[in-house]
């Protein structure tokens, strides 16, 4: 199996860096199989659940002076989500946008994601965070045009949704 | 495909079973009911069954006509039943209730009782069957909708057996099975009506509604799943009892107990359950809608001790009073706290989803006052108990005023419903929006993209 490719952002984030960009690069550029170790100066949360929705396994471990390394390694068994016919998740690019939506309560996820699917240009993707399936949201990205693809965390508790921008009506 | 769209009839329902509610309200209120009539008197049948189908029964379909396809994440199968069975379910309530006037020697014949059932039933199973085609559809069944899913076999079980009652009222049946049917068939039936249909869906829906409007993580665990199972054991020894009632033309009392308790673990599990979901909540401000869900589940914790306590020691009066808090204080209660959100979030949906995102959408907050609403939901819950009180306690004039502040109330809280389906209570912002219409199918409300 191949060596997991290094990252390391921190000198990125000591300079006020946004790393999402670097690490979702790295990302596209893996192998098959291969997976990632990260370098960061915190615990990174929310690319846990970003890693998950793509199918990877984290393991995190505290370095010295309250640095992180993280080992991403994909599990190869991802249970088949949910998403809009036609269309092949697998050739999308890597997020542009991010979004949680998991404190807020219906319908303002609904307009959260759209707001910011309306400011995206086509064939962008949007990465978002919800507490539940969003069943009213499908038939307006259907209606407009969208292709998404989602499921749930391995807890069931965190809803994964990724969407490319469609034509602008 | 995971998706739900709007239910076309399912305003349509809501407005048929408020309709219902407030003319059963009056009937009390003009004093047709126990404790002026007698339990089993047709008058006190009739108001029973306008409450229980037509307010009820209406109210709980034209919800799972709108929420089963969120609780599978499928859209809603055969959705052109939907008015079909409205009609049919409208119909033979009509026919129904002429048929208990008949047995009180006013017009008609009370053989339209056991008719007017037969087309209750027909009813009840068309509208079944899209919701059993949704269910069906769907890949796994959350805990929620299993709730569902027993209770709407509950239902064609309590409708049937009420037929068979009707028959047995009517003279079409004669002879000891007859007799055993009208003396100890009754419980059963109002056991599966209220207890197997109406609230089994109720807990089912809550369980998902709470949650989703709290912002409170799913219950899962054992406790869920006890309330569940209990309920589901509950229902079975139910059946079971129905078959010795049928068979032996006797009661089973050891049966009937051992539900008792069943239904108490069901239902105790359930309320531990709804605290969890109210102290894990992520909202910190309570809607008026969650406030006055509070309110019919205290109904609930106190029509089930009042009922338990009464049934224990034989005392009538006080089992019309925890049937009262159960069916007018939980079940309705609850109804019309869901109503209160309910209506304005589909009304949002309708007319502001093709904007969101283009152009300013109103919240959903937006669309209602809850300061005045509030008032509406404290007379309606004091009304309830007062009635109660006043049933256990025989003074029927006390319970014609409650029913009469009770209707005051329904009616306060159907102007708000109203306003918020006509946009009225809306910022400036969005004063000069098309208004939705009324009660009728949505026109097809999608921006041609």
């Amino acid at each position: 199996m191949t060596d997991p490719l290094e990252l390391d952002v921190r000198p990125l984030l000591h300079n006020g860096g946004e790393p999402f960009g670097a690490i979702m690069g790295a990302v596209g550029s893996l192998a098959p199989g291969q997976g990632l170790r990260l370098y960061a100066t915190f615990r990174p949360e929310p690319l846990f659940k970003v890693m998950q929705a793509k199918g990877f396994d984290y393991e995190a471990t505290p370095l010295d002076g309250g640095d992180w390394q993280v080992l991403f390694t994909p599990d190869g068994a991802a249970s088949e989500p949910a998403g809009s016919r036609s269309d092949d998740p697998d050739n999308w690019p890597d997020p542009a946008h991010y979004l949680d939506c998991t404190e807020l309560d219906p319908p303002e996820p609904m307009v959260r994601i759209l707001a910011q699917l309306e400011a995206m240009a086509k064939g962008e993707v949007l990465f978002a965070l919800l507490a539940r399936e969003p069943v009213f949201l499908f038939p307006e990205l259907e209606a407009r045009g969208h292709a998404w693809v989602g499921d749930f965390d391995a807890e069931g508790t965190t809803y994964r949704l990724m969407m490319r921008a469609g034509s602008r009506p | 495909m995971q998706m739900a769209t709007l239910s076309r009839w399912t305003l349509a329902y809501f407005g048929c079973a408020l309709t219902a509610l407030v003319v059963a309200l009056a009937l009390i209120g003009l004093g047709w009911a126990y404790p002026q009539n007698p339990l089993a008197a047709p008058s006190t049948l009739i108001v029973v069954h306008l409450l229980a189908i037509g307010w009820l029964s209406l109210l709980m379909l034209g919800a799972l006509m709108q929420f089963l396809p969120v609780l599978v994440g499928r859209e809603l199968a055969l959705p052109g039943l939907a008015p079909v069975a409205l009609g049919t379910i409208l119909v033979g309530l009509f026919l129904m209730l002429c048929g208990f006037a008949a047995l009180d020697g006013w017009l008609g014949s009370a053989e339209l009782l056991p008719l007017g059932g037969l087309v209750v039933i027909a009813g009840f199973g068309i509208a079944a069957v899209p919701l059993f085609a949704t269910l069906l559809r769907a890949k796994s069944l959350p805990l929620p909708a299993g709730f569902v899913t027993v209770a709407l076999m509950s239902l064609l079980v309590a409708a049937m057996l009420g037929d068979t009652l009707a028959a047995a009222l009517a003279g079409l049946i004669g002879g000891d099975f007859a007799v055993a049917l009208v003396t100890h068939g009754v419980t059963l039936h109002a056991g599966f009506g209220l207890g197997g249909w109406l609230t089994l869906a109720a807990m089912g829906v809550s369980y998902r509604l709470v949650s989703m409007f709290l912002i409170s993580p799913e219950r899962t665990g054992w406790v869920p799943r006890v309330a569940f199972l209990s309920a589901v054991a509950g229902l079975a020894l139910a059946c079971a009892a129905l078959g010795v009632l049928l068979w032996l033309n006797a009661p089973w009392p050891l049966g009937l107990a051992v539900v008792g308790l069943a239904a108490l673990l069901a239902l105790g599990a359930y309320l531990g359950d709804v605290v969890t979901l109210y102290r894990r909540r992520r909202r910190a401000q309570l809607e008026l809608h969650m406030i006055a869900a509070i309110g019919a589940f205290i109904m609930l914790v106190l029509g089930v001790l009042l009922l338990t306590l009464a049934t224990w020691l034989g005392w009538e009066g006080a089992v019309a009073a925890a049937v009262h808090l159960l069916g007018l204080g939980w079940l309705s209660g609850l109804g019309l706290a869901m109503l209160y959100k309910i209506i304005p979030f589909l009304t949002w949906l309708e007319c502001f989803a093709p904007s969101m995102g283009r152009l300013p959408t109103p919240r959903v907050q937006d669309m209602v006052r809850e300061a005045p609403a509030r008032l509406g939901f404290g007379l309606y819950f004091g009304a309830v108990t007062a009635g109660a009180v006043a049933i256990a306690a025989s003074v029927p004039a006390l319970l014609q005023l409650a029913a009469v502040l009770q209707m005051a109330a329904v009616l306060y809280l159907i102007h708000h419903f109203y306003r918020a389906r006509r946009l009225a209570d809306l910022p400036l912002l969005w004063q000069d929006h098309p208004r939705p219409r009324l009660l009728w199918p949505a026109r097809n409300f999608r921006s041609p993209t």
